[in-house]
């Protein structure tokens, strides 16, 4: 359960902000900040490749069905397509007003097109949770731990915890790439 | 033992709720769903959505209150919440009372709401014409 020491080599996860709504609680920035945090303890460099607001007042509350991976709602796929300047296999968060149902994200996306939605209601870690999730991690239990699923709002730790087998997980997505010396 | 309300938020507090959870409580849960509906926005959108998921009667008149609800996003959830109720096989006898309900929302100022409202009507297909005074509101919606 230990964390390891930070493993090399550096890898880079290259994502991109859409806003439609901008977050009630803590702000991208500190969402960012967040995320650099704690995938910095697995060795993986955030890069935050752009930010563009979208004007799509049908998609600020997108419907999300069960929020299961490989599911998605007629809501996703077109909030999904909005990829413009986004080259393939990039990770695009994008930020909403609310989900149906109530969430706080959901990484649940189209084949082919990765990110998640995050709502309003957001926590300071939910974003990186998201990410987690995009990258294939799954929920587990305990207040140190990024991807705990009784709600990051009940994170006690500044990173939370990624454990060996969750960096191993996160190092082998093909959404991550070698950083560039 | 923690009581239904604890429950229910302890669910309604992850990131990714896991609503089977507050759906199988079932009719029990009702009466502190319908509590939560006036309380904060969110915590009322996802209490609503519950209510949508269980073939009650009871649930309608927990989503008719979402439905007058001041803030958007519980009418939205609302709109959302009669569309899943309305599709449950058990709910087919109360389809006019679902219509009556999602009427007022399909012409909303609020662009979400009319989303979820205009699903709804998707799923009330016979009642354009059984309720008589939807012939003389969806037209003036589509305007």
């Amino acid at each position: 359960m230990a964390s390891i020491g930070v493993p090399s080599p550096e890898l880079t996860l290259r994502f991109h902000v859409r806003i439609l709504s901008e977050p009630l609680h803590y702000t991208i920035e500190e969402m960012v900040g967040a995320a650099r945090r704690v995938f910095a303890t697995a060795g993986i460099r955030v890069e935050l490749a752009s930010v563009q607001h979208l004007d799509r007042p049908s998609l600020l509350m997108v419907e999300i069905g069960r929020c299961v991976r490989g599911a998605v709602t007629e809501d996703q796929e077109r909030l999904f397509r909005e990829r413009d300047g986004v080259p393939e296999g990039e990770i695009v968060v994008y930020f909403v007003l609310a989900t149906y149902p109530e969430s706080n994200g959901c990484a649940a996306h189209p084949p082919g097109r990765p990110g998640a939605v995050v709502a309003e209601t957001a926590t300071r870690w939910t974003m990186a949770h998201e990410l987690g999730h995009v990258l294939g991690l799954g929920h587990v239990a305990g207040r140190t731990r990024l991807m705990i699923g009784a709600g990051t709002e009940w994170i006690s730790k500044d990173p939370p915890d990624l454990v060996e087998a969750e960096i191993s997980e996160l190092r082998s997505s093909p959404l991550l790439r070698e950083s560039e010396v | 033992m923690p009581s239904m309300r604890e429950t229910l938020l302890s669910i309604f507090a992850a990131d990714e709720p896991d609503y089977d959870r507050a759906v199988a409580l079932g009719t029990a849960a009702l009466p502190t769903i319908a509590e939560m509906i006036d309380e904060e926005p969110h915590r009322a959108a996802a209490a609503v959505y519950v209510a949508g998921q269980i073939p009650a009667h009871e649930s309608l008149e927990v989503i008719a209150r979402a439905a007058r609800r001041e803030h958007p996003l519980v009418r939205a959830n609302a709109a959302g919440a009669l569309r899943d109720w309305a599709t449950h096989p058990e709910c087919a006898d109360d389809l006019d009372a679902a219509f009556e309900i999602v009427a007022p929302l399909l012409d909303d100022a609020d662009p979400s709401v009319r989303k979820f409202a205009h699903r709804a009507l998707a799923v009330l297909p016979a009642h354009g014409s059984a309720v008589p005074d939807s012939r003389a509101t969806i037209p003036r919606l589509r305007r």
